[in-house]
């Protein structure tokens, strides 16, 4: 009892299609005794695979101290697909059913306790039913798990082992715990999935990732796909080209494999799209006939090898054009943004300016905060507790919304298309979905995208920082639309703008604090005063900001006479529900102490106690007002050391805990990929008691600075006050692999100044 | 873990599940009133008497709307037979309670289940209630009520309906604090045992603390005996009841004694002595097989055959103390399987019932003297006892009678850590030799969390652990000692060069010696902490170090020692300086593993004087 079983998330589970989309109940559950007999043919056939890679036991000697070992890793998708007539009570159509059954087969060396718990729970969907209009998907999961000692003999788990977790109709659930598995035991596993599907024609993207935590000896990947399939296939980051063929029967044949691939463990700072090794395949049933080309469909048969991503763009294109249509060009749609529009002109007013007399670029940020204030920001009784929980709330940018609320204001917006800076190459996205947008207004070309509702008008989101190959998409506007053909066509693609990397200095967190000895001398007393600026910001906002403030905020900036609650006071309706608001806000308020411990703990990384005069100065949510200024004062514990008469103060730890490097990341040879380019500031200023001196001061004066950044310190003192003003910055937001031993310089160098401490002596 | 401590948790659990429990101060929702009806009714011949429960629950918004969740649990032997929920008195509310199976925190699998749904409550002032309907099919398993509820519940009426050829008794816990009024009528031929109360505050979970049965207020009900028509039923009357039906169910386990027989002999060959067979086999179980807990109706209670949990290498604590068993009785051994509740219960076989015991272990009697085993503590050592079984009642096998027993209560010196370092000042640094040894709990403390990092990352971990994360702190030639023997200390022997740790201000050098800093700070937040806090074992941390000075420094200044004594812990460090060195040594003792809220206070001022005698350096002048 007591004992964790933590239930490893298998490998494979990284690997498994997820195919299901819509479906009606048509298909029968399939009863025990013919799951078991299935299976029983299923493991047959996947134990009877004569595949050189799962017969090898022995272990590089690099190796032999690994807590596991992945010998080989194997999977075998077939996918098959045939047409037949279907009546769908309005009259019969062809109904297409796809059979796709995916295999994937892993054998692994468990050599420590570790590895053994991590594989001793397996857990798998058995069987999993969607239903919905038109089609009709069902997919049947099978197992096999045996375990191979030391010895050579080969135990096979049995049915029996297998328990169900949930039992209904349209899903079962199953695990099983793994018997006699023991450190040493190579345990050989396979996980199917048989899928039935009608009338799915959309793309199925498929990752065959060539990385893990644990040595890889063997992986492969065999696909055998009926001449109705399309492919499109792409490798990423030095990934080993797909072999792809068609055999007699035009059947799709694909191979790949990958021997002796070593651990990755480095986590820290990679981009994966950008550095580690996968390969990625569009699958999707060929079709071409009635309307075809506008569901984007394949041809049958087709293979392409690194389709141009301009195709995806055209997607993303076609996508985005019908938005347009619907949501603007339409009146009805167009009517949502007038009223911004409107609304942005009247709170102008209201604060005593003239919105026609306004610059474009200051009018796209009163647009931009009027769609804030009145779409996001806007109260909802029954959004209450969403409402006051709004500033943990993440948007994907509002590229369209903003886009549209620029346009029926009469400025010229376009839509920004890039990749994420993480994310895939521009050249190498295969799915719209690897594209990220943003508003801008041509011209200035500044960037309008709202991620949360601290965001301002003109900051750029790090994700797109810095990026080149950009696009621009604007749309036509005609008289009239007839046609799918027109209405998916209305985009403009032409060259987007550069879009520009913030500095360091424009992401800044800086902390003005003042400290002296409490008064028994055993802790430091601090008020602390914290600016944070830029990129840095929104971490700290969605912790320490009220909705209540945030609205407020805004309210009086938008020129609104009455607070939220006046406002509620004076409605007929709202009068009535106006006591809980208060209520929930009071409760909101109450909690927000807890946060500002929190926060300052988490910062220094020392006990706080005491805390008092905590409150947000200033919030830091318009474009003149950049910055978010929180301040509070409290005792801090644990870097007052009594030396006979003297103390010792620990002010290295006042910087809290900086980031330390683990030693098996120390060793790097890939590039750098981090968040934004930053720098930290420290401005201390220590009160000397009366009757001490302080010493030690020059010996604090630290400076190391490099092309990737820098640390340094400056110290100096009074008879009265000892000043300190740390600074630290990581100058980019990339550093290429060669140079990740300049950011250890000056990292190291901050650590190291951990241990700096100031001696106030006796006089 | 047996169904016993499920079914503790679905009493306990019921309806805060899913949400955060509510503090003292969250009054949002309450229930405003809360009516509960057990009734025994007659049932059918394969479950001759059944437990139906009819709750009813009426929650009120306090302050703001929100919703609330609402689970429900149930397993092979409770059925919720219907749920009746209103909003603001009506049932048109479109929502359907979810029924799924509840995977239980280190049970693989059980037959617990949970109906679960989110509860609106639409304006301040509004109501919604909430009623389940149960079926409890054998009271065997009906075996307490517990009358907290994660809202605070402001009026509550508990009721249990007994017909007169149904005998039982009722064991009332923790009523004090709450003014609870009981009252016993008879209507007709039932005799209706009435519980009301007012203002029972909401469940209050904390971290480290006792177990539910210590402080919620709740009935115990021993079903004895029933006779619902002409045959008896006997239930647990006593505890010979309730052996008899464990012992009933030993007798249907099916071990197969030669299988195991001749896994045993493997192990032991060439042993001769009956002690360090012993060992060894605890040891082989102890390593062989992983705890995996099956819990699904009568697995909760039987253990599962010995030859089956060889053949998976896995079990629960039941699988375990059988295989044991078995193992030692195949050598000839006298080895009995016993039947305890861990220290997270508050009852003894005094009351026997299923909610007293949630645990199984193996007694090697030893000239009739019991030796515990206890396989799920997989890295204690032969003869030593984890602080959860220390000091409990166990029911001893003893064929068809019992023995009852009190697992030994060990001392703190059980899990004595003793880190002793010998250390030479060079410029700046120290540099010096470290012995650490770790026993008991401590010992078994390490190298769990050492076998959860995989091995080729152990030695780095370990280094990381031993220099508490600090890069100058520079550990070389490592050796572990005693890793895979858990009947020894566990032992590590390192070098460390000390980087920097000397701090030279003009003519003075100040040193913090002690970077363990054992229990700093550890005080407990008295504006929160209401309940008492448990560590988890007894505990003595013994930490020397010897510093040879050069030649021309002395110690101008040491901090005053401390000596702490209490009767449940103790504190004592200081320093001693003889010709050219400087002795430093601290003691930790915790006597107790209960600190309680009375003794708080006081803690934390001790705890206080702990932090500020380590944050005291000691300064070194050139002489």
């Amino acid at each position: 009892m007591y004992k964790n079983n933590n239930q490893k998330k298998l490998l494979l589970a990284t690997l498994l299609l997820s195919f299901l989309g819509m479906g009606t109940i048509t298909a029968q559950t399939k009863d025990e005794t013919k799951y078991r007999e299935e299976s029983v043919e299923m493991r047959k056939t996947v134990w009877a695979w004569e595949k050189p890679q799962f017969k090898i036991s022995s272990i590089p000697a690099e190796y032999s101290n690994a807590s596991k070992i992945v010998l080989a890793h194997h999977t075998e998708l077939t996918a098959d697909s045939k047409s037949k007539f279907a009546f769908y009570g309005l009259g019969f159509g062809p109904k297409k059913e796809q059979t796709l059954t995916e295999v994937v087969r892993e054998m692994v060396k468990l050599n420590d306790k570790n590895a053994v718990t991590d594989f001793s729970e397996l857990s798998f969907t058995r069987f999993e039913k969607t239903s919905g209009f038109y089609s009709s998907n069902k997919a049947t999961t099978y197992v096999g798990v045996r375990v191979i000692k030391p010895n050579g003999s080969i135990k096979e788990i049995n049915a029996d082992d297998i328990v169900l977790t949930k039992d209904g109709t349209t899903e079962k659930k199953a695990k099983v715990a793994i018997p006699d598995l023991q450190p040493g035991d190579i345990l050989d596993y396979f996980i199917a999935t048989e899928q039935f599907l009608t009338n799915d024609m959309s793309n199925k993207p498929y990752r065959i990732l060539l990385f893990d935590d644990a040595p890889i000896l063997s992986l492969s990947f065999h696909a055998q796909l009926g001449k109705k399939y399309a492919i499109e296939y792409r490798s990423y980051n030095g990934a080993p080209e797909l072999a792809v063929s068609k055999n007699d029967d035009k059947d799709i044949i694909v191979n790949v494999e990958k021997t002796n691939i070593p651990p990755f463990e480095t986590s820290l700072w990679v981009a994966p799209g950008m550095q580690l090794p996968f390969i990625r395949l569009n699958i999707s049933l060929g079709y071409r006939g009635l309307g075809s080309k506008y569901m984007d469909t394949k041809k049958p048969g087709e293979v392409a090898k690194n389709t141009d991503a301009d195709e995806f763009l055209d997607d993303k294109a076609s996508n985005l054009s019908v938005s347009y249509y619907n949501s603007y060009w339409m009146k009805a749609g167009k009517a949502e943004y007038d009223d911004i529009e409107s609304d942005a002109k009247k709170k102008t007013k209201q604060t005593g300016g003239s919105f026609k007399e306004l610059s474009d670029d200051e009018k796209a940020a009163q647009l931009y905060y009027t769609l804030r204030f009145t779409k996001l920001l806007n109260f909802n009784i029954d959004a209450l507790a969403g409402k006051i929980d709004i500033g943990n709330s993440r948007f994907n940018g509002l590229a369209f919304p903003l886009f549209c609320t620029m346009k029926a204001a009469g400025l010229d917006p376009a839509i920004l298309v890039t990749n994420s800076r993480t994310g895939i190459r521009m050249k190498e996205v295969m799915d719209a979905s690897d594209l990220t947008t943003a508003a801008y207004i041509t011209g200035s070309n500044k960037i309008l995208s709202i991620q949360s509702v601290f965001d301002l008008p003109f900051a750029v989101p790090d994700d797109i920082e810095g990026a080149t190959n950009t696009k621009s998409f604007t749309f036509d506007h005609p008289a009239a639309i007839m046609g799918m053909k027109k209405m998916m066509g209305l985009t403009n693609i032409d060259a987007g703008p550069t879009v520009p990397v913030s500095t360091a200095d424009k992401n800044i967190h800086i902390e003005q604090m003042k400290i002296a000895l409490t008064p028994d001398k055993n802790n430091l007393l601090v008020h602390r005063s914290t600016t944070l600026r830029g990129l840095y910001k929104l971490d700290a906002q969605s912790k320490l900001v009220l909705y209540e403030d945030l609205y407020e905020s805004e309210r009086k900036a938008m020129g609104d006479e009455k607070s939220l609650l006046e406002d509620l006071e004076d409605g007929k309706r709202s009068k009535k529900y106006v006591e809980e608001v208060k209520n929930a806000f009071a409760e909101a308020r109450k909690k927000q102490k807890d946060a500002f411990i929190s926060e300052a703990k988490g910062w220094f990384d020392q006990e706080i106690t005491d805390l008092k005069e905590y409150k947000t100065d200033k919030l830091g949510i318009r474009h003149t007002a950049p910055d978010f200024v929180y301040s509070s004062s409290f005792n801090l514990n644990g870097l007052v050391k009594k030396a006979g008469n003297n103390f010792i103060v620990e002010v290295g730890k006042l910087q809290g805990q900086p980031l330390v490097v683990k030693q098996e990341q120390r060793k790097r040879n890939i590039d750098v990929f981090m968040p934004f380019a930053r720098s930290i500031e420290y401005n201390i200023e220590l009160d000397i008691p009366d009757g001490y001196t302080a010493e030690g001061i020059t010996a604090l004066n630290k400076k190391v600075e490099n092309a990737a950044g820098y640390f340094t310190v400056e110290a100096s003192t009074t008879d009265k006050l000892v000043t300190i003003k740390v600074r630290k910055s990581y100058l980019h937001n990339f550093e290429q692999g060669a140079n990740w031993g300049k950011l250890l310089e000056f990292m190291d160098a901050s650590t190291e100044w951990l241990n700096s401490k100031l001696l106030l002596k006796k006089k | 873990m047996k169904k016993t401590a499920l079914l503790l948790l679905f009493f306990v659990a019921t309806h805060f599940l899913f949400a955060q429990t509510n503090t003292d101060d969250d009054k949002n929702v309450v229930i405003s009133k809360s009516k509960r009806e057990f009734k025994f009714v007659k049932g059918n011949s394969e479950n001759p008497v059944q437990i139906k429960e009819k709750s009813s629950r009426l929650y009120a918004c306090n302050n703001y709307r929100t919703d609330i969740q609402v689970a429900e649990f149930y397993n092979g032997y409770e059925s919720i037979d219907d749920v009746t929920i209103y909003v603001n008195d009506s049932k048109k509310h479109g929502i359907t309670p979810r029924y799924e199976y509840y995977n239980a925190d280190g049970i693989f699998y059980s037959d617990a289940h949970v109906c679960f749904f989110n509860l609106p409550l639409l304006k301040k002032g509004s109501n919604s209630e909430v009623i389940f309907e149960k079926t409890t099919i054998d009271p065997h398993y009906f075996t307490s009520v517990y009358f907290m509820e994660e809202q605070a519940v402001e009026e509550q009426e508990i009721k249990l309906v007994v017909p007169s050829w149904m005998q039982l008794e009722i064991k009332e816990y923790n009523f004090k604090a709450f003014g609870i009024q009981k009252s016993v009528t008879q209507d007709g031929d039932e005799t209706v045992y009435s519980y009301t109360m007012k203002n029972i505050p909401a469940m209050n979970t904390e971290h480290a603390a006792p177990g539910p049965s210590y402080y919620t207020p709740h009935i115990l009900v021993l079903c004895k005996s029933a006779q619902p028509k002409e045959e008896k039923y006997v239930y647990f009357s006593t505890v010979k009841e309730q052996y008899a039906w464990y012992k009933k169910l030993v007798k249907e386990i099916g071990n197969d004694e030669q299988v195991v027989k001749e896994k045993t002999e493997e192990i032991i060959k060439g042993i001769s002595n009956e002690e360090e067979k012993v060992k060894t086999i605890f040891q082989w179980v102890q390593d062989n097989i992983r705890y995996i807990a099956f819990e699904n109706g009568i697995a909760g209670f039987k253990p599962e055959k010995a030859q089956e949990v060889l053949r998976k290498k896995y079990g629960d604590c039941k699988g375990m103390a059988n295989l044991l068993t078995v193992m030692l009785r195949s050598i000839k051994l006298d080895a009995r399987r016993c039947w305890i509740g861990t220290k997270h219960i508050a009852y003894d076989y005094s009351t026997p019932s299923l909610s007293v015991d949630n645990h199984m272990i193996c007694a090697w009697m030893n000239k009739g003297k019991p030796t515990f085993l206890d396989a799920t503590e997989k890295y204690i050592g032969f003869g030593e006892v984890a602080e959860r079984i220390q000091g409990r009642q166990t029911l001893i096998e003893n064929a068809d009678q019992y023995l009852l027993e009190r697992v030994p209560v060990a001392t703190y010196l059980q899990n004595t850590a003793t880190e002793t370092r010998q250390f030479a000042i060079e410029g700046n640094s120290l540099k010096g030799h470290v012995l650490q040894v770790w026993k008991g709990e401590n010992k078994e403390w390490l190298l769990s969390a050492l076998a959860d990092i995989k091995q080729d990352k152990q030695e780095n971990a370990l280094k990381q652990f031993l220099a508490e994360d600090n890069q100058h702190f520079e550990i070389s030639n490592l050796v572990i000692k005693n890793m895979t023997n858990y009947n020894a200390p566990l032992q590590v022997e390192y070098d460390v060069f000390w980087k920097d740790v000397l701090t030279v201000f003009d003519k003075d050098t100040y040193l913090e010696l002690d970077n363990r800093r054992n229990f700093d700070n550890f005080k407990i937040d008295t504006t929160k902490r209401k309940l008492p806090y448990w560590f988890d074992y007894k505990n003595n941390l013994i930490f020397e170090t010897e510093i040879a000075l050069p030649a021309g420094k002395k110690a101008s200044s040491l901090p005053e020692k401390i000596s702490i004594s209490r009767p449940a812990y103790s504190f004592a460090a200081g320093y001693t300086v003889s010709p050219g060195k400087i002795l430093y040594r601290s003691e930790i003792v915790l006597n107790s593993t209960e600190l309680k809220p009375e003794n708080f206070s006081q803690w934390n001022k001790d705890i206080e004087q702990l932090s500020n005698f380590y944050n005291q350096q000691i300064v070194l002048t050139q002489q």
